[in-house]
């Protein structure tokens, strides 16, 4: 993986994938995204198949490999893992579209934010689609960013070269965006290659994160 | 090397911009190209889609006008998982999974029945609900975000994986697991 952390309170994020870069899953799964993440809430879960994890999320981007998304063919997706009162699973996937041919190379912008007390907007804008959902019943409070690539699996993946810049976030109770002026936390591991090639600072957009798979 | 890089950068930006080519290797856009990043969040230009299309899956058999019709039936969503068959990933040791119950239901039920998540389509409009029955290998179907790796870094099998589908299309709009 090829991952940007930032931690504190948010109600939302923002971030360009600069050219939308084609996904080559190898034997598994590869993707390109952002994740907003928030503890699980005290005295509620958020379970996948009956196994509760430590953090609750949505995300959003772009993947292709899982078998949901035809053979060849890359999709746009969001998920949710929401907090649940006992529940087995409580971890969706939304299959928004095949992604065009004619959105490769191309800026794709991906938005995740709160409405409400319990309810996230998500948006993607691509050459092709402006895709909005939202995601309702949450009471997730976020207090971690991740933007970047990862990849799963023992052969074959491959993730073309992108950046990742107008990185933001909303600052809980706000109507506006702030750019990232820090660098997070990375985590990269091989294969991908990953690196700020222009790291955040006051007065540039969020800095330029670099990622590629050649895997 | 850096210098390289930004070269190869350049001519891959160029390229794009005066003819369209696809960008492909292992370039970096160089300062130029930050002329053609659409900066902050932007004003949307053109119209939302709330109701997603969804992703292309089973092969309708016929075309139908009346939304309260399905366009397809069990057939053809059992040939849509024979086609797919990573959708029926078995667990070692563990029977093979199937196709388990093909329903049409209104896309509020389907919702009513995953605690309430939204499906992508109008209350009263025909989905289609399949179960497959497992025990099913999903760990390709799941991606984990790095603060959640360690904890624990592999996911459970699922005893049955569920699909909705577009009614009318074909499409699948999402996926869960049950128990």
């Amino acid at each position: 993986m090829g991952l940007l952390i930032w931690t504190g309170n948010v109600d939302g994020a923002f971030t360009s994938i600069v050219y939308l870069p084609i996904l080559s899953p190898g034997d598994n799964h590869a993707n390109i995204e952002l994740w907003l993440i928030g503890p699980v809430p005290s005295g509620q879960v958020c379970p996948i198949n009956g196994q509760n994890r430590s953090a609750c999320w949505i995300e959003l981007g772009a993947k292709a490999g899982p078998p949901q998304c035809n053979m060849g063919t890359s999709c746009y997706f969001w998920n949710d893992l929401r907090p649940c009162n006992g529940c087995y699973n409580n971890y969706f996937t939304h299959w928004w579209s095949n992604i065009p041919s004619g959105d490769l190379n191309y800026q794709v912008d991906l938005r995740v934010e709160r409405q409400d007390s319990s309810d996230f907007a998500l948006f993607l804008q691509s050459r092709s689609y402006i895709l909005q959902n939202t995601s309702t019943g949450n009471s997730m409070k976020p207090n971690h960013i991740e933007v970047g690539s990862e990849v799963q699996g023992s052969t074959g993946a491959a993730i073309g070269a992108t950046t990742f810049q107008n990185n933001q976030w909303k600052p809980v109770g706000a109507n506006y965006y702030n750019f990232q002026t820090n660098s997070g936390s990375a985590t990269v591991n091989s294969p991908i290659v990953a690196y700020w090639y222009a790291v955040p600072v006051p007065g540039n957009n969020g800095g330029i994160w670099y990622t590629y798979c050649p895997c | 090397m850096k210098r390289d890089i930004l070269v190869v950068g350049s001519l891959g930006v160029l390229l794009v911009a005066l003819a369209g080519v696809s960008l492909v290797g292992h370039s970096v856009p160089s300062a130029g190209a930050m002329a053609l990043v659409h900066q902050g969040v932007r004003q949307m230009q053109r119209n939302i889609i709330t109701e997603p299309p969804g992703v292309s899956a089973i092969q309708v058999s016929r075309r139908v006008t009346d939304p309260s019709q399905a366009a397809y039936g069990r057939p053809e969503v059992a040939q849509y998982l024979a086609s797919n068959p990573g959708l029926l990933r078995s667990v070692p040791g563990s029977r093979s999974p199937q196709l388990g119950t093909v329903e049409f239901i209104s896309a509020s039920q389907a919702s009513a029945r995953l605690n309430g998540e939204p499906i992508g389509r109008p209350n009263d409009v025909l989905v289609c609900w399949v179960e497959i029955l497992g025990p099913l290998d999903v760990s390709n179907s799941i991606s984990l975000p790095a603060v959640e790796k360690a904890s624990p870094s592999t996911i459970p099998p699922a005893a049955k994986e569920i699909l909705v589908f577009d009614a009318q299309t074909g499409n699948l709009l999402l996926s869960t697991f049950s128990n």
